[in-house]
């Protein structure tokens, strides 16, 4: 018997490990050896105060993340029965606008197309050609970029998410909302925004243009589920070298052990 | 099989809506584990919210045989490592929440139990993370000793070693701590 193992013993018990306390030797060799004491003092102090932090509550922020993230989830599980994934990833996106947007910016957002819309009527009277409509399309586009890249820039997840499925609106060379997307995607500490970009992106025509970066931003992701996102999205729109450049970074071990047993797996149902 | 272990078992197998029961019991315990752990209220609801993707990312790999506290505990200690890695160079790390500290300074002494209380937290933040990581499954998680030596992957004795280590260095510093503020008060 020794003060460490006293002490020890105290601690497991105080902690619930044990249901022992010390017994009377120990408790005789604490009362002669004071510096022992003191520490036997301190432990009991520190597991009788009252822990005040353990009653702090997260927002409700965290609740609506979850369950959004959690709807995606089932979303996908569904959807993984269905053939048409690109269908899929608009659904989410769509949910995650109907229900994600704060209410007064959508409102407020809503109000502006309408506004543009009207504007551009009364100003135009009916849309008797093909280029007045091609205008009120471009303004239709524009005014979706703005509100876009104003909540891409926002400080909250729900927003930022919002934005990116704004993005789905506007015209997919708008040099701008890119780069603003590509950020997101390469810095963004939330993984849902990167997964929404990465749906954002799939509902695209092709991604070639910016082929290189997505190849690139695979090296700065750190969860794996965003890693697969990304091979999906290179392998489904990209070239046909991106699936080479990905087995390089594979066999490189540039990717998580998921990503790389998913390349293995895409590898294998090509060669079937 | 506790109840949980059983919820995690049929999230595995498929029924998605009971990660929201799991997430419901054990929300408040991660992000206060995160907030002990000295992050900042924010950080904490994104770890909480990274910790349950991950949860449902690797729903496949969950073993019912294991306690399901301590294997939600573990993924939790693995996106915090993480996000440490991703962020120290840009942050400076670490994001420890000075708010609280500094409104529990304010305290005055009448409240004497309370400043006792903001000593303890301050001797608690003040210990390497490792050390302050068993003191807080342990003491405000309420894990047992054989869960938490699962999630450090070490035996019951190497554990107990640990956590008197971690106690006597949570007594330095509040013994510091508190000389500090008696010299102040002179």
């Amino acid at each position: 018997m020794n003060s460490q193992s006293i002490l020890m013993a105290k601690i497991t018990y105080l902690s619930g490990n044990s249901e022992s306390d010390l017994d009377t030797e120990m408790t005789s060799y604490v009362a002669d050896n004071p510096v022992l004491a003191k520490e036997i003092q301190f432990v009991e102090s520190f597991w009788q105060q009252p822990s005040e932090i353990v009653l702090e509550q997260p927002s409700e922020e965290l609740d609506q993340r979850f369950y959004q993230m959690l709807d995606q989830a089932k979303v996908a599980q569904k959807s993984l029965s269905t053939a048409d994934k690109k269908k899929q990833s608009l659904n989410v996106l769509h949910w995650l606008t109907n229900v994600l947007a704060p209410k007064p910016f959508t409102q407020f957002a809503s109000l502006a197309l309408v506004f543009a819309i009207g504007f551009n009527m009364n100003n135009h009277q009916i849309p008797s050609n093909n280029q007045s409509l091609d205008g009120l399309q471009k303004q239709v586009e524009s005014l979706s970029s703005l509100v876009a890249l104003s909540m891409i820039n926002n400080g909250s997840t729900s927003e930022r998410l919002t934005g990116v499925s704004y993005s789905l609106q506007t015209n997919e060379q708008n040099e701008q909302l890119n780069l603003a997307l590509m950020k997101l995607l390469n810095n963004d500490r939330s993984s849902a925004v990167r997964l929404s970009v990465i749906d954002a992106l799939s509902a695209r025509t092709s991604v070639k243009a910016f082929e290189a970066e997505l190849l690139d931003s695979i090296d700065k992701q750190i969860h794996p589920v965003v890693q697969i996102g990304l091979i999906k999205l290179l392998v489904n729109k990209g070239s046909n070298t991106s699936l080479s450049k990905l087995k390089v970074k594979s066999a490189n071990n540039q990717l998580s052990i998921e990503a790389r047993e998913f390349i293995d797996q895409l590898l294998a149902q090509r060669y079937i | 099989m506790t109840d949980e272990n059983e919820l995690m078992q049929q999230v595995k197998n498929g029924q998605l809506d009971c990660l929201a029961v799991l997430f419901e019991r054990n929300k408040s315990h991660l992000f206060n584990f995160f907030r002990q752990m000295g992050k900042s209220k924010e950080i904490s609801e994104d770890l909480v919210q990274e910790t349950f993707m991950r949860v449902l990312a690797s729903r496949s790999s969950y073993n019912s045989n294991k306690n399901f506290k301590s294997w939600l505990f573990g993924i939790a200690r693995n996106t915090s490592i993480d996000h440490y890695r991703k962020y120290k160079k840009t942050t400076g790390y670490e994001e420890l929440d000075e708010s609280s500290i500094n409104d529990e300074k304010t305290l005055t002494s009448e409240l004497e139990k309370e400043q006792k209380l903001s000593l303890f937290d301050q001797a608690l933040r003040s210990i390497p993370s490792e050390l302050r990581e068993i003191i807080v499954l342990s003491r405000y998680q309420q894990m047992r000793y054989e869960d938490i030596a699962s999630m450090f992957s070490c035996n019951l004795n190497t554990l107990k070693s640990r956590m008197s280590l971690a106690i006597k260095k949570l007594q330095e510093s509040y013994d510091q701590l508190n000389n500090d503020e008696n010299k102040e008060e002179v």
